[in-house]
């Protein structure tokens, strides 16, 4: 039933809205607390922008990946190509013919929603399992656990469709004195 | 001799954070080597000679937790945890780099660290520390700010000629 999965995924790469992040330590405690907006385009363009507690914007066009820091005045420009195996990267980009390979798929029906649990197969993968929970159609949330229990939940609301606004953001503009690194891909 | 520090000016903010041993900094840190860069939030708990430093960048990736007391040093990254008895062993050997925590735990504040010689003192027109050179390292500290009568750096940036240490602090939380 992955191909359940990949449809229900569809209108997360295709669209815009806001995200809360909440990062769990081992013992359940939350550690770290973020928000703001995002913008997904199949296949490989996303502008996903922190804005609190303070700002940070990664910006995908499917070839280059920026990384702005405003308050260090830092751009990190990367390949799309070398980061594509980042998990996160790879599922907001729409590449889920990885789910049926990399993933054991299974299926629950929780107070919260709907909930698809992925357990990576390979037991050399830093993640332990990804649950995603959709109420209705649409995605409310993902959540991320790691090898050290440490959970990142991430809380979508205000979906909607791509305007114009959005579409532009996929091509980043680096900031006037800005400095930039080009991460060499290995 | 050493250049004497310039009296600090009457109307100068707060004092210099020698006697602050408990701190909470909450910021950006971007840690540029010859090959690679990491940009991340930085949250940063000092108390006495114990530290807890973690760093997240986007998406909660690329976290890792620096935590330092009299038991030792554990390193927790890429969703794995490491022990050890030096931090910087630690980092390089899982991060393949290594910032001096020990030093960098007094640069932070804007004072040189105890724990090495230091030359190239140099103030700002408020009498703040702007500038040292220890083990190696050039330091500048800049965009002091006031907090509980605690003269703080707002940006510290630390360098050698293969890695670029800068950290923008965004909070300082004093108990």
């Amino acid at each position: 039933n992955s191909e359940s999965l990949v449809e229900l995924l569809e209108p997360l790469v295709n669209g815009a809205g806001d995200f809360e992040q909440i990062t769990y330590d081992s013992k359940g405690q939350p550690v770290q607390r973020s928000s703001g907006h995002f913008a997904v385009m199949k296949p490989g363009k996303f502008y996903w922008q922190t804005l609190q507690p303070y700002e940070q914007v990664l910006v995908s066009d499917a070839q280059t990946i920026w990384l702005y820091d405003p308050d260090l005045e830092q751009v990190t420009v990367k390949t799309f190509a070398g980061e594509q195996n980042q998990l996160p990267i790879r599922i907001l980009s729409g590449d889920f013919d990885l789910i049926g390979k990399e993933f054991q798929l299974s299926e629950a029906k929780t107070e919260q929603g709907l909930v698809y649990h992925l357990a990576p197969n390979s037991a050399s993968s830093n993640v332990a399992s990804i649950d995603l929970t959709f109420v209705g159609q649409n995605l409310a949330s993902m959540t991320v656990v790691d090898r050290t229990e440490t959970k990142t939940q991430f809380v979508f609301s205000n979906r909607k469709a791509l305007s114009q606004d959005d579409k532009n953001k996929f091509a980043f503009e680096i900031p006037e004195g800005a400095d930039v690194f080009h991460d060499q891909p290995l | 001799c050493a250049q004497l520090p310039k009296t600090p000016v009457a109307d100068s903010p707060g004092r210099p954070a020698q006697a602050l041993t408990q701190w909470h900094m909450k910021g950006k840190v971007g840690i540029t080597t010859l090959t690679e860069r990491v940009n991340a939030s930085i949250n940063w708990q000092q108390q006495e000679s114990d530290f807890s430093i973690s760093l997240s960048g986007p998406f909660g990736q690329g976290r890792a937790d620096l935590i330092g007391d009299a038991s030792g040093i554990v390193l927790a990254t890429g969703g794995q945890t490491y022990r050890g008895t030096s931090a910087k062993d630690l980092m390089q050997q899982q991060l393949g780099w290594s910032v001096p925590v020990q030093h960098f735990t007094y640069w932070a504040k804007g004072i040189p660290s105890p724990l090495a010689p230091v030359t190239g003192l140099s103030y700002d027109e408020q009498g703040s520390l702007s500038a040292l050179e220890q083990d190696g390292w050039q330091v500048s500290l800049s965009r002091y700010t006031t907090v509980d009568g605690w003269q703080l750096p707002g940006r510290m940036s630390a360098k050698t000629d293969q890695i670029a240490l800068l950290v923008v602090a965004k909070e300082w939380l004093l108990d």
